[in-house]
C-alpha cells in the first residue's frame, strides 16, 4: 500500500480572543491518498475552511496551529518556515477560493497573473510560461485561451472565472488541490461543468482534492471519503457510501434528512434543531449534545474518535452498531 | 398599450387554463425592459443616425403566469434569467413595462388609487439577504411593527400593538423577549425569520420568496422551509417561491415553471415537470441538480453559459446550447403551448414528433 499524500494527525488551530482561545479546529485527523478526492463538510463555522488554510499554512497570526502534525510527503507542513512554506504552496499543493474576484487581481491581466505563477517557482522564459498558461486554461474548459489570456477579471463571467482560478492552482501541476467551497456561487449547470472538470482532471492526473463544503450532495457524487464537521471536530469520517447510507452520528443523519430531495414532497423537514454554538462557549463534552434528541448524561463527556470497520465516528449512541 | 384596448379588455376574464381557484395573481404579457431612456438630444442624434439607441436588457419578455389562491408556485431559473424582476412585479414593487397585472381579476392599472395601496399590502416580498432588506438601526419591534402601524392594522393602544409584535415574532419563531435587539444580533436563520415575521405583520394573501433559504446553512434552511410549509396551513398563503434550488422547489411547489432569459420556457405540475420534463433546458437542468447519492457517476455538462440578456440569441434563447437544435429555432420564437393537461412547454421539437 502506498503511503498516503497527506495526513493530518490531531491538528488544532487556534484563534486567541479577549474572550480566551477560539478552538475552530480541535484535534482533527485524516488522510488522503493521490488521486483520491476528500469532502469535507460542514455548515458554517465548523472550521473546514480553517482546515484548509492550515494546511495551506495561511493562518494569519494572532491565530496558531498549536498543536498536532500535517504530513504532507512525509514533510511536517505544521513544522515549515515561512520561505520553506512558500516555496510548496502554489507549486505542490493549490487552493481555490470560494470568490475567484477576491483572489484574481482585478488590475492585472490574466497571463500577468498566471505568467507570476510559473514564475514564482521555476525559471522559464516568458513565451513558454505563457504557453503553458494557455494550456491550462484550455485544459479547464475556456474557449480561445490564446484570447483570453489578455483579459482582464472582470471580462469573465462567474463561472469563468473560477476556471481561471483553477486554471491558476493547475499551472504548477501541485500532487494536492484544497478546493473551499468553490462551486457554491455558480448556477447548477455552471457547477456541473465545473466539477465535470475536477473529477477528469483527478483521475488523469492523479491529483489529490479536498474539497470542502457545506453541500453533502456535491461530494456524494465527487468524494471518496467524507469527513463531517462540527464545531471545529470532526464527527464522522468515512467512504461516501458509509457516512451517506449509513451515518453513525446524529449530526450526520440530520443533515442528510435536512436536504429537501431526500425528503418526500410536502412533508415536513426533519430538521435539526437549534443552531451550531458558538466556538467560543461550547457546551461541555459532545458539542452537538444540546442539539441532539439522543443526548444523556454519558454526553457530558467528550466522546473520542471510535472505528468501526473503518467508518469513524464520534457518538455515545452511534445509530447503528457495526460489526469491527 | 393603448386606453381602448385596456376597456376592450373584459375585467373578469377568466383565467386561459382552468386553475384550482380563482387566480390570485395574473400576469399577462409582461415584459420588462431596463436601459436609459433617451432625452431629447440622444433621440435626435439617433433619428440622424450619430448615434445608436441606448442597449436595452429585457429582463422579462412578454411572460404570462396565473397563480391560483393558495397555490405555490416556484420559480426556477439561473442567475440573470429575470426571475427575480418577475417576483418584483407580482409583488408590485416594480411596474412592468408593458402588459397587465390582474389582482383577483381586476387589472391594477384600473384600480383607484386606494385601493391599489390596500392591494399592495395583500402581497409581500421576503428577500434572500436579510441584512441588506432589515433596517439595521431600528429594533425589531419597529422592523415588524412599523408597517402594521402606519397601515392602521392595529386597533388599540400601545400594548395592543406590543401584543401584535410578540404574537407576530411568535409566529415565526422567535422569542418576543429579544424584540429590543437589533438585526446585527441575530443569527442567519433568526434573521430570516424576521424578514418573515415583518412579511406577515400587514397580514398578506400571498408572499413571494425571493432565495428566501438560499444563503442559509442546510440544516437552518429546513427549519424556515419548515416554517413555510406551517404558515401555509395556518395562514392559507399562497406563495411565489423563486430559487435556483430544484431541490427546494420540488419539495415545496404545487406547481413550477422554469425560466431561461426572461421567458418562461415551461411551466407544469411539480411531479409532471419532475417526472416528465419536457423542455430540453428543463431536462439538462435536472440532469445537473446534485443530488445526495453513493453511487460515484461522471458530472455530465451543459455546454456554454447563460448568454448575455442585452443581446440574447435569436428564435428560442436555448437554441446555441440546446443539443436538439434546429434550423427552426434560429429564426423564430417557440410559443409556451399546452402539451398535456396542465403541462406548457415552448419548444419546436413539440410539433415535429
Amino acid at each position: 500500500m502506498s503511503p498516503p499524500l497527506l495526513e493530518l494527525r490531531g491538528l488544532k488551530t487556534g484563534f486567541p480572543t479577549r474572550a480566551g482561545e477560539v478552538k475552530a479546529v480541535d484535534d482533527v485527523s485524516f488522510t488522503l491518498k493521490r488521486g483520491k478526492v476528500l469532502g469535507l463538510v460542514g455548515e458554517s463555522g465548523s472550521g473546514k475552511s480553517v482546515t484548509g488554510f492550515s494546511i495551506m499554512g495561511l493562518i494569519e497570526p494572532p491565530g496558531r496551529i498549536s498543536g498536532g502534525q500535517i504530513l504532507f510527503d512525509g514533510i511536517d507542513l505544521a513544522k515549515l518556515s515561512r520561505e520553506e512554506m512558500r516555496s510548496l504552496r502554489g507549486r505542490r499543493i493549490a487552493m481555490i477560493f470560494q470568490d475567484p474576484m477576491m483572489t484574481l487581481n482585478p488590475v492585472l491581466r490574466i497571463d500577468t497573473q498566471m505568467i507570476e505563477a510559473i514564475a514564482a517557482h521555476e525559471k522559464v522564459s516568458r513565451a513558454e510560461a505563457r504557453t503553458r498558461a494557455r494550456d491550462a486554461l484550455a485544459q479547464v474548459g475556456i474557449p480561445s485561451p490564446e484570447e483570453r489570456l489578455d483579459a482582464y477579471p472582470h471580462q469573465f463571467s462567474g463561472g469563468m472565472r473560477q476556471r481561471v482560478a483553477i486554471a491558476i492552482a493547475l499551472l504548477n501541476k501541485p500532487d494536492l488541490i484544497v478546493a473551499d467551497e468553490p462551486t457554491t456561487a455558480l448556477d447548477v449547470t455552471i457547477q456541473a461543468q465545473i466539477l465535470a472538470e475536477v473529477q477528469k482532471l483527478t483521475t488523469e492526473r492523479g491529483m489529490a482534492l479536498i474539497w470542502i463544503t457545506h453541500d453533502l450532495s456535491v461530494v456524494s457524487r465527487l468524494a471518496d471519503d467524507i469527513a463531517v464537521m462540527y464545531a471545529g471536530r470532526i464527527v464522522e469520517y468515512g467512504t461516501v457510501a458509509d457516512v451517506i447510507d449509513r451515518p453513525l452520528h446524529h449530526y450526520t443523519a440530520g443533515l442528510i434528512g435536512s436536504v429537501p430531495s431526500r425528503n418526500k414532497r410536502g412533508s415536513r423537514l426533519a430538521q435539526i434543531p437549534g443552531m451550531t454554538p458558538s466556538v467560543l462557549n461550547l457546551p461541555e463534552g459532545c458539542a452537538f449534545r444540546t442539539r441532539c434528541a439522543h443526548a444523556d448524561a454519558a454526553c457530558e463527556a467528550t466522546p473520542a474518535l471510535v472505528a468501526q470497520a473503518g467508518h469513524l465516528h464520534r457518538c455515545f449512541h452511534p445509530l447503528r452498531e457495526v460489526a469491527a | 398599450m393603448t386606453l381602448t384596448s385596456i376597456a376592450a379588455m373584459p375585467q373578469n376574464a377568466p383565467s386561459a387554463t382552468p386553475m384550482m381557484g380563482a387566480p390570485i395573481v395574473e400576469l399577462r404579457g409582461i415584459s420588462r425592459r431596463f436601459g436609459k431612456t433617451p432625452d431629447l438630444i440622444d433621440r435626435a442624434a439617433i433619428s440622424l443616425g450619430l448615434a445608436k439607441p441606448p442597449p436595452v436588457v429585457r429582463a422579462i419578455d412578454d411572460v404570462d403566469l396565473s397563480i391560483a389562491k393558495g397555490e405555490v408556485v416556484g420559480l426556477v431559473g439561473e442567475s440573470g434569467c429575470g426571475k427575480s424582476t418577475l417576483g418584483r412585479v407580482v409583488a408590485g414593487i416594480l411596474p412592468p413595462s408593458s402588459g397587465q397585472v390582474f389582482w383577483n381579476g381586476r387589472a391594477i392599472d384600473t384600480l383607484p388609487a386606494a385601493e391599489r395601496r390596500a392591494g399592495a399590502l395583500r402581497t409581500q416580498m421576503v428577500f434572500q439577504n436579510p441584512f441588506a432588506s432589515i433596517n439595521p438601526r431600528l429594533p425589531i419591534s419597529e422592523v415588524v411593527g412599523e408597517a402594521p402601524r402606519i397601515h392602521g392594522l392595529i386597533k388599540g393602544g400601545r400594548s395592543a400593538q406590543a401584543a401584535y409584535v410578540d404574537e407576530q415574532l411568535r409566529r415565526a419563531g422567535l422569542d418576543p423577549s429579544l424584540k429590543e435587539r437589533y438585526v446585527h444580533q441575530f443569527s442567519g436563520g433568526q434573521r430570516q425569520r424576521i424578514g418573515i415575521a415583518r412579511a406577515l405583520a400587514v397580514q398578506p394573501d400571498m408572499l413571494v420568496c425571493d432565495e428566501a433559504v438560499a444563503a442559509l446553512d442546510v440544516s437552518i434552511q429546513a427549519q424556515i422551509l419548515n416554517l413555510f410549509m406551517d404558515l401555509r396551513e395556518t395562514l392559507d398563503l399562497t406563495y411565489l417561491f423563486i430559487s435556483h434550488d430544484l431541490g427546494v422547489v420540488e419539495h415545496l411547489s404545487d406547481r413550477v415553471a422554469i425560466m431561461y432569459l426572461g421567458r418562461i420556457i415551461e411551466e407544469a405540475p411539480t411531479e409532471e415537470i419532475f417526472g416528465r420534463p419536457n423542455h430540453p433546458y428543463t431536462q439538462a437542468l435536472l440532469e445537473e441538480v446534485p443530488r445526495i447519492e453513493t453511487t460515484k457517476r461522471a458530472f455530465s455538462s451543459l455546454k456554454g453559459e447563460l448568454p448575455s440578456p442585452l443581446h440574447p440569441p435569436s428564435g428560442c434563447h436555448f437554441h446555441p446550447r440546446c443539443p436538439h437544435a434546429f434550423d427552426r429555432c434560429k429564426v423564430e420564437r417557440p410559443a409556451l403551448k399546452t402539451i398535456a393537461s396542465k403541462h406548457k412547454s415552448a419548444c419546436h421539437l413539440n410539433e415535429q414528433l
